[in-house]
């Protein structure tokens, strides 16, 4: 073969709609290697990836990040005219104070409840956002804003335009994964991971679990590795003679290509699941021998392998679809206390492992961990007016987002909802504000990131965004 | 919060409200103002607003500056900011109070009650300030006359013909601009392609499908010298061709079957009927419908046949849009309203009319009264499920078709930067200005979709014929004349030969609007014909291919592909049409274009192969090759089954391994293998080390995950 074959990091994963191929490899030449057409980090970025948590459903921050003791005092009263609640089912019954016991931990001094004494443990390392506040206290758009930044479908996802934006390190993988909860996929499914406007190959890709997480990553048949060796053999010699008829083609060289990187794809996504050379230590630290929190230590623990392995953004769910009984999920309307001790139980430990994890491997340095809820929860209860109920409502004015690794001031909270934790009053953090600085803390500017669509040159943060400094190292 | 969703520019804008301010009157201020501004005032905006209200921001915020006179009293986006004396009813005092949460500046911090104070004072006391000079200024986008005379916004005529030095080469029409442009940069036209090719490009471009053998042989042996004339319009004839180029137009409908947000089992977002509106279109491309009849019926069946309750399924195409969560608020319905300007004016028109929603259109000249002039129409339009056979509602969506109809007329307020809570002027529903005549009306007739409709295919609107001209033209050529097909404003590509688009669209008004007329016209070009290897001096000169010295090689869309694979593999069912199906589906034997297309979880065969997200308009289909396509090809069991049935129909032809490569050579690539193929292939197949049948079948699914199997030469 005279041509050789491309080896550029992103030859094939290139949009080629308007280009013609002998365009396309003109843009591809090495002195264009830099081209406008893929964003680079445009500072030096103090993360190269991230884990994304997302509790489904809106975790309490009163309960657990954000301390109340007036909330206390209030308990069993009814909420002051002042609190004007418009909460999602309308229905305001009393105040309720936090419902596990607050206090002081690490070093810093943090408050945290003791819903999470697992993550209590690593305080330290936490950057707690207390004034995030949403638009929506409805889960599907409340989702869709913490995910693209827009509370209607179809716009990318947070790793969606990182994948875009910072490429892939690592070809055998995809660049973007996303790890769903054991017992359902969220509501909207893959709109929350989609890539939207942004080329396909920047949506997540759904890992199942099992061995083979990838749809199609082998065939269902009965051949031997041997014998698909042989076949993808005299694929490549029939597509290699196609090509040889037809010069100065660099799509169908890059087809090519996309063989061998598929090739690899089946050798890498099964060593990438497989824990055998895990320790016993670390699997038991993450809880996986424990029918509890096996399934979010599996995934906590595949979440650092991948990013190991050179994954740029692994998005693990906490929760699934909404309804159901019990819920999946943080959704805690009938009562909040059964609710999210369960829910807590099944990731307290994995998500505190994986941070000591990523510490231990000194991968903390240069990783960003980040747990967020599509909103937060009411401080009063979902009764009627004048009764004490068990459960609390959506709260979007109010709750908690945790940043956790490089780049950040750690140990630290930013922010304050007012004192009884309903509205979010002091330094109040919106979603473009959370997207801006977590693009930061990547190394990419949020007002530069962006991809011309529909006549617009879109951005994740859309026309809003301010990077809260305050939190940065 | 704002729904805002474009850009504000780095520079501000002369709003028309400049025209209505009324000028200060020119009273000399007193020492004692100007000291009062000059160490109380200017020291407090410079320090709290300058930095995103001021011509050295880095980015001005709202269009707002107030660095000068001139900008606070033109103001920005929200209208004037002061108006001297009056402190009440100052906009930059309400934004200091922060007593609207929608409107509180500086956004990181209150003002000191101290500061704001001395606002007051000084606003009403007449704001004097010194500042002359010009806020910082762009030139008016909005300057109608002067884009009447751009060629975007002038009516399409036949053209005279460019003259050409070679006089043999031209077939038709187009090929004298096409010619005429190559001499001009010392290019020549590639030679024809070999009549097999041609005849596999035509048959995957008009219908989507190979030729089989026997096919391909009588066209071969049509030796007269219209056989391309000949072919082309006996596969115009067929069903297929509708089947083909439906989904194209579907790509620009963004059709679907449900919506992206469903809770739990509610299924009443789902429209299982969806497929009618896709019939429809399948059916009134095989007719021929006149393209402006078509996009008049898909906008306004109801009142113009209101009768004819069958045909209001063409209503679908705004029917079977997005609707949002919490529909029926205010700001929901307005993002409801943008899709349906949005698919309208891009897909229509390539025109980004939605730009407008919050600010007078940065590019081009349509304003925000343009804008909600034309929600208006949509704002008096209501979705609903209409009885299958019948008239009036239903609630079961099984029984429904989901289709538009007439809602209360009512005309919008402009929505001050998008936001619900901030009305603006009431604008009349009406059609573009700068696509209107001095005579054109507002809409009165209902909702006005009518209007709108024939607004739209009048022939003297510029935009509409050749925006779907240069689509099609963009289908056999990879790119548009326009290579920006849904954006013919000043930010989209600039015509490569705007004399051919104007030809062609003039005289597709003058054909009656025919898209057939439209096909014939290419594909008799000899344009069409050459050959897609391009020659060492185009692909030096001409690396885009931008003059089509060439036709591109092309990849098969994910339509193209699948219905070759079935048709190959003996399992495609041509006369299946009507409700969707799973294209993953190994058994399913229907064309692609009834994949069932979901804006909830849309298929992952679609959405490996580059189909758009149907919950926008797409202009067109981005190309990417990923490793996950290739493991498709590689594993998926639909590969599998069809590799398996390709193996069964080679395993019946006679026992003669070289005849037999033969036979699947011809049957898949319309031509015998060469040597090395078959050297290849024979060796690959003798190997005895696995059984004699498996290694059939590994060859057969190597041949149609070859790269000859994905592209169109």
């Amino acid at each position: 073969m005279n041509t050789p074959l491309p080896s550029r990091r992103d030859f094939f994963d290139f949009a080629t709609t308007g280009l013609t191929t002998a365009a396309l490899a003109s843009l591809l030449a090495p002195s264009h290697a830099a081209s406008a057409n893929k964003p680079v980090p445009h500072f030096t970025p103090k993360a190269r990836r991230a884990i994304h948590i997302c509790l489904i459903g809106g975790f309490s921050h009163i309960d657990s990040f954000d301390y109340k003791p007036e909330l206390e005092k209030f308990h069993a009263k009814k909420p002051p005219p002042s609190l004007k609640p418009n909460s999602f089912f309308g229905s305001e019954g009393l105040l309720r104070q936090n419902e596990w016991k607050f206090r002081k931990r690490g070093k810093s001094g943090l408050y945290i409840s003791n819903l999470f004494p697992h993550i209590a443990s690593v305080a330290d390392e936490l950057t707690i956002i207390n004034s995030m506040h949403a638009e929506s206290a409805n889960h599907t758009p409340a989702m869709f804003l913490q995910n693209s930044g827009f509370q209607a479908n179809g716009f990318p996802s947070l790793g969606s335009w990182l994948s875009y934006g910072l490429g892939a390190e690592n070809h055998s993988l995809p660049t973007f994964i996303v790890l769903p909860d054991a017992r359902s996929l969220p509501n909207s499914g893959a709109a929350n991971w989609t890539s939207g406007f942004l080329p396909a190959k920047h949506q997540g890709t759904l890992f199942r679990s099992g061995p083979t997480p990838i749809r199609n990553l082998f065939a269902g048949d009965k051949f031997s590795p041997a014998a698909q060796h042989d076949a993808r053999a005299l694929l490549k010699q029939i597509n290699r003679q196609h090509y040889q008829r037809r010069p100065h083609d660099d799509l169908l060289a890059a087809r090519i290509h996309a063989y061998e990187i598929a090739a690899k794809m089946q050798t890498a996504v099964p060593e990438a699941v497989n824990f055998d050379n895990e320790s016993e230590q670390t699997k038991s630290a993450y809880g996986l021998d424990q029918k509890q929190t096996a399934d979010c230590a599996r995934r906590c623990i595949l979440a650092r392998r991948l990013l190991e392995r050179g994954v740029r953004f692994v998005q693990l769910f906490s929760g699934g679809a909404f309804g159901g009984k019990p819920r999946h999920g943080w959704d805690g309307h009938e009562h909040n206390h059964r609710n999210h001790s369960r829910e807590a139980g099944l990731i307290d430990q994995p998500v505190a492992a994986l941070i000591n994890d990523l510490k231990q491997r000194g991968m903390l340095e240069d990783t960003l961990l980040i747990i967020t809820s599509e909103f937060g929860r009411t401080p009063f209860t979902q009764a009627p007016a004048g009764k004490l109920g068990r459960g609390r409502d959506h709260n979007p004015e109010g709750f908690t987002t945790i940043l956790v690794g490089a780049g950040l001031k750690k140990g630290v909270t930013y922010g304050a909802t007012d004192p009884l934790g309903w509205k979010a009053v002091h330094n109040p953090v919106s979603w473009p504000d959370a997207h801006a600085t977590i693009l930061h803390i990547l190394g990419i500017d949020h007002e530069k990131l962006t991809f011309y669509h529909n006549g617009i040159h879109r951005r994740l943060t859309n026309v809003h965004g301010s990077v809260i400094k305050q939190i940065l190292a | 919060m704002t729904q805002t969703t474009c850009h504000f520019s780095l520079t501000t804008f002369i709003l028309f409200t400049f025209l209505f301010t009324p000028v200060s009157s020119a009273v000399t201020p007193s020492q004692a103002k100007l000291h009062f501004f000059e160490t109380k005032i200017r020291p407090l905006l410079t320090k709290h607003c300058y930095k995103c209200h001021a011509k050295t921001s880095e980015k001005i915020k709202g269009n707002l500056t107030l660095d000068t006179k001139m900008g606070w009293t033109m103001g920005g986006d929200m209208g004037p900011a002061i108006k001297p004396g009056d402190p009440n009813r100052s906009l930059i005092l309400k934004a200091v109070s922060y007593k609207d949460p929608d409107l509180q500046m500086p956004p990181k911090k209150k003002l000191s009650n101290r500061a704001i104070q001395l606002l007051r004072k000084w606003i009403a006391d007449g704001a004097i300030d010194p500042r002359a000079g010009k806020p910082h200024v762009t030139s008016n986008n909005l300057d109608i006359p002067a884009a009447k005379k751009t060629w975007t916004y002038t009516t399409p005529k036949s053209q005279p013909l460019p003259k050409t030095q070679n006089t043999n080469w031209p077939k038709n029409r187009i090929d004298h601009f096409i010619l005429a442009k190559l001499e001009s940069a010392s290019l020549r036209p590639s030679q024809p392609a070999s009549k097999t090719t041609l005849i596999r490009r035509l048959y995957f471009d008009l219908i989507g499908l190979p030729p089989t053998t026997q096919q391909l042989n009588q066209a071969l042996n049509d030796q007269s010298p219209t056989w391309i004339q000949t072919l082309t319009n006996k596969l115009l004839a067929t069903k297929a061709y509708g089947q083909r180029w439906a989904r194209f137009w579907l790509d620009l409908a963004r059709y679907a079957e449900d919506q992206a947000h469903i809770v739990g089992s509610n299924s009443s977002l789902f429209y299982p009927n969806a497929y009618l509106y896709r019939d429809w279109v399948i059916n009134a491309l095989n007719a021929d419908t006149p393209y402006n009849r078509f996009i008049q019926l898909q906008l306004a069946a109801d009142i113009i046949q209101p009768d004819d309750l069958k045909s209001h399924v063409a209503l679908g195409f705004m029917g079977l849009g997005p609707k949002y969560y919490r529909r029926n608020a205010p700001d929901v319905m307005a993002d409801e309203w943008e899709d349906r300007v949005d698919t309208l004016s891009r897909g229509l028109l390539g025109l980004t009319v939605a730009c407008a929603r919050c600010h007078d259109h940065k590019y081009d000249p349509i304003s925000t009264k343009d804008y909600y002039a034309l929600a208006g129409v949509f704002a008096s339009t209501q979705m609903y499920n209409r009885k299958l056979n019948a008239q009036g509602n239903t609630k079961s969506p099984k029984d429904a078709l989901h289709i538009i109809r007439e809602g209360k007329p009512r005309d919008l307020n402009v929505l001050i930067r998008g936001n619900v809570q901030n009305k603006g002027p009431i604008v009349k529903r009406r059609f573009l200005e700068v696509l209107s005549n001095p005579t054109s009306k507002p809409f009165t007739k209902g909702s006005g979709r009518l209007e709108l409709a024939q607004a739209i295919t009048s022939p003297q609107n510029p935009l509409t014929a050749r925006v779907i001209v240069n689509r099609i033209w963009a289908t056999y050529f990879h790119q548009g004349i326009v290579a920006t097909p849904s954006n013919f404003g000043s930010l989209g590509k600039k015509p490569s030969h705007p004399q051919l688009l104007d030809d062609l669209a003039a005289r597709f008004i003058k054909n009656g609007w025919s898209l057939k007329w439209l096909h014939r016209q290419i594909t008799s070009s000899a344009t069409y014909r050459q050959s897609s290897t391009p020659s060492t001096a185009a692909y030096t000169k001409d690396p885009a291919n931008t003059l089509l010295s060439h036709v591109p090689r092309r990849r098969m869309s994910v339509e193209q592909w699948r219905d070759n694979i079935l048709l190959l593999a003996g399992r495609l069912d041509i006369n299946a049409t009507g409700k969707s199906i799973d294209p993953r589906d190994p058994k399913q034997t229907k064309r692609t274009v009834y994949a069932k297309v979901s804006r909830l979880k849309l298929n992952p065969m679609l959405v490996t192969f580059d189909f758009p997200d149907p919950n926008a308009h797409a202009a067109t289909r981005v190309q990417t090759v990923t490793p996950l396509q290739k493991l498709f090809v590689l594993n998926s069991p639909f590969i599998i089954a069809q590799a398996r049935a390709l193996a069964d129909l080679t395993a019946k032809q006679p026992d003669n391994t070289p005849a037999k490569i033969d036979w699947l050579y011809t049957r898949l690539f319309s031509r015998k293998p060469t040597p090395p193929e078959k050297q290849l292939a024979t060796q690959y197949l003798q190997n005895t080390s696995g059984q004699n049948a498996d290694r059939w079948l590994k060859y057969t699914q190597a041949l149609l995950a070859s790269n000859e199997l994905f592209f169109i030469d």
